[in-house]
């Protein structure tokens, strides 16, 4: 892993297009400021492994469909 | 064409009902191809299931959000609109995994993450919202209106 030292308003660049600024930092919370383009997803590591992990709850599921079932719109 | 599941059995696919995630769906960005179908013959119950093409174990357990929660919205970034080739919000299907750990009481459905699919393009993908108020683990039978009407 590549680590680098950066100050408030200086950024990096990834591959040309991908530009990610340091816009504040404030005790423990760093901001981040993202330019890049549109077809590059950007999430939340946390809150994408977390969608992951539902996603593969959603399809194991042992459910008793028939409860569900009767429920109507 | 013909495809084997483990749920299902063996089931019939027109290839025009063929929907395809480009991106996967995350813990399953290998496979790309799902077909969608409503939980109950008739259609009547707002649940659905989205198998996939390719692997016969992966199917997800799926709810029409808005029929369920009618107070539900979201707005499609337009990076998203694009990718899905979406002209018409009339041709978009929104619909949120429902997962069941214990009882059914507890289900809950992913209010925060659900899956967005152009029925005209036959196009789909997960979004994340940037909304607090859209929960992951969003309780099925709380707050919602058949939770009040079954305690009555």
């Amino acid at each position: 892993m590549l680590v680098l030292g950066r100050k408030k308003g200086e950024s990096i660049i990834i591959d040309d297009d991908i530009e990610i600024i340091i816009t504040a930092v404030e005790g423990e919370t760093v901001k981040i400021g993202i330019n890049a383009p549109k077809h590059i997803t950007i999430h939340r590591k946390e809150v994408y492994l977390e969608i992951q992990e539902e996603n593969k709850a959603a399809t194991s599921n042992v459910i008793n469909l028939s409860d569900f079932l009767n429920m109507k719109k | 064409m013909k495809i084997q599941t483990s749920r299902f059995g063996e089931i019939e696919v027109e290839d025009n009902r063929v929907i395809t995630f480009n991106k996967g769906i995350p813990g399953f960005e290998e496979y790309k191809q799902y077909v969608l179908f409503p939980a109950d013959e008739k259609g009547e119950t707002p649940f659905f299931f989205l198998q996939s093409i390719e692997s016969e174990e992966v199917n997800f357990f799926l709810l029409d959000t808005f029929s369920f929660f009618k107070e539900y919205d979201i707005k499609l970034e337009d990076i998203i609109v694009e990718r899905l080739e979406l002209e018409e919000p009339t041709d978009a299907i929104v619909l949120t995994t429902v997962t069941v750990k214990g009882e059914i009481k507890d289900a809950t459905t992913n209010l925060k993450a659900p899956l967005v699919i152009n029925n005209t393009k036959m196009l789909g993908i997960q979004i994340v919202l940037d909304n607090k108020n859209y929960l992951i683990k969003q309780p099925l039978f709380q707050n919602s209106e058949k939770a009040v009407v079954r305690q009555v």
